[in-house]
């Protein structure tokens, strides 16, 4: 049995929570800018960016809160480093990715993880969202989000 | 001219500028002047409004608007280039090539000349085209807009922006913080690359596929981590024993919004009307202007 940090409950916001959504979202923005050297040969200004899995930990170790903070408000600041403009649908697509993976923990209650199977039901229904909702590309102004598990674009 | 949140300390090290410095340029530009609240409203009034209606009539007006927005931020080129090349290829290759080809493929009743015949039934056709240059124009006014929120904000302003959009004190705190802990992280990233350097690791000779270059960051990133983990808890701790969040705060940056500010939000919202009323009196549709041939 692995600890969650004793958290009382995973919607709960603290104290504890504000400060650990700034730290996650400075530690995504600080790692994603410094990783942005991964590139993905081609035109599409792609990268591989492994710290995507910042929002994604913080999410499961403090609440989905923490974890979508830490996606939306890092992709903002990786944004603002690299002077990319302020893309809010791309750093919603972020912020998803931590809300879904604190949501996948979310029922932990006490001294328990999930299961690998919860996980994975949690980690294929956020994939099944993530297709879904980009859909149509002349759906309005709503681009497809650039990052998908571990890879993504600089911007 | 770039601004930087780190200390003079650590200013020479060029790989925490690297890092750590926004890419906020200090001018006095009439949009610098502006409030960020004000920056924000008008970004999401251009998306939305581009995004109710795919007339190329309406769209012009809204970029000129945009462009005539943009113009008077007076960003210089060098600083911009980076987001305008992302921008353009995405908005020229990826959304316009890809609309002409998805609008060739969707078949249905299209009854505009055919520009260019393909085998397969994708022939690409005026309305195809002028679908496209729709959409393109929609990114292009999002791009015009969006592009000054990073150069004309100064990243320690977000805080207090959020805060009087109606977010909580503690968020609006929060953003504020993580703000302020980039150039902390920075500092720590350089660290802890000297530290590894020093037992080795060459951190600027990554060799390998990616697979290996992810791996051999590890060194770097977890201690980064684990030390900002551990360090939340002092931070937490300060907070409640001045009594974080037992009152409404107040905020050092706070401002009002100047007369021009709400000039141009009163404006933003007869447009966001105009076009709401637009789509509803006269529709939704794409308007097909006549084949030039």
């Amino acid at each position: 049995m692995t600890t969650l940090t004793g958290r009382a409950s995973a919607w709960a916001v603290s104290t504890r929570s504000i400060v650990y959504m700034a730290i996650g979202a400075a530690l995504y923005g600080v790692l994603g800018w410094a990783t942005s050297f991964l590139r993905i040969p081609g035109p599409f200004n792609s990268q591989i960016r492994p710290a995507i899995v910042i929002p994604m930990f913080f999410g499961a170790l403090f609440g989905p809160w923490v974890g979508f903070f830490a996606g939306f408000v890092g992709n903002i600041i990786i944004d603002l480093i690299a002077g990319y403009g302020f893309s809010w649908n791309w750093s919603l697509a972020n912020g998803l990715l931590g809300l879904i993976s604190g949501l996948a923990f979310a029922r932990a209650r006490g001294e328990e993880l999930p299961s690998l199977t919860q996980v994975l039901l949690f980690a294929i229904g956020g994939n099944l969202i993530a297709f879904l909702l980009p859909a149509s590309p002349t759906s309005g102004f709503m681009a497809p989000t650039r990052h998908s598990s571990l890879c993504s674009t600089s911007a | 001219m770039i601004w930087s949140a780190r200390s003079c300390a650590t200013r020479d090290h060029m790989f925490v500028g690297m890092i750590a410095s926004f890419k906020y340029y200090p001018s006095n530009s009439p949009i610098h002047r502006l409030d960020p609240r004000t920056k924000f409203a008008l970004l999401l009034v251009a998306t939305f409004s581009a995004a109710l209606l795919p007339d190329l009539r309406v769209l012009l007006v809204l970029l000129a608007l945009a462009v005539l927005y943009y113009s008077l931020a007076r960003l210089p080129w060098q600083q911009t280039r980076t987001a305008w090349s992302f921008f353009i290829f995405f908005i020229v290759v990826v959304v316009g090539f890809n609309t002409v080809i998805a609008g060739a493929g969707s078949g249905g009743a299209d009854s505009s000349p055919v520009l260019l015949p393909l085998p397969l039934g994708l022939d690409i056709t005026w309305r195809d085209v002028i679908n496209a240059l729709s959409i393109m124009m929609r990114m292009l006014i999002g791009a015009f807009m969006a592009i000054p929120i990073t150069f004309t904000i100064k990243p320690t302003r977000f805080g207090v922006a959020f805060r009087g959009m109606g977010l909580g004190d503690r968020i609006a705190f929060a953003v504020d913080l993580a703000i302020r802990l980039v150039p902390t992280y920075g500092a720590n990233f350089a660290s802890t690359v000297d530290a590894q350097r020093a037992r080795g690791f060459e951190f600027d000779k990554l060799k390998g596929g990616i697979i290996a270059r992810l791996q051999r960051l590890a060194p770097l990133a977890v201690p980064v981590t684990l030390d900002a983990i551990v360090s939340g808890e002092d931070i937490a701790n300060a907070l409640d024993m001045r009594g974080f969040g037992t009152r409404p705060r107040t905020w050092i940056h706070a401002r009002r919004l100047a007369p021009v500010d709400w000039i141009l939000l009163a404006l933003g919202a007869a447009i966001l009307v105009g076009c709401l009323w637009w789509r509803v009196a006269v529709g939704g549709e794409l308007w097909l202007p006549p084949f030039p041939l």
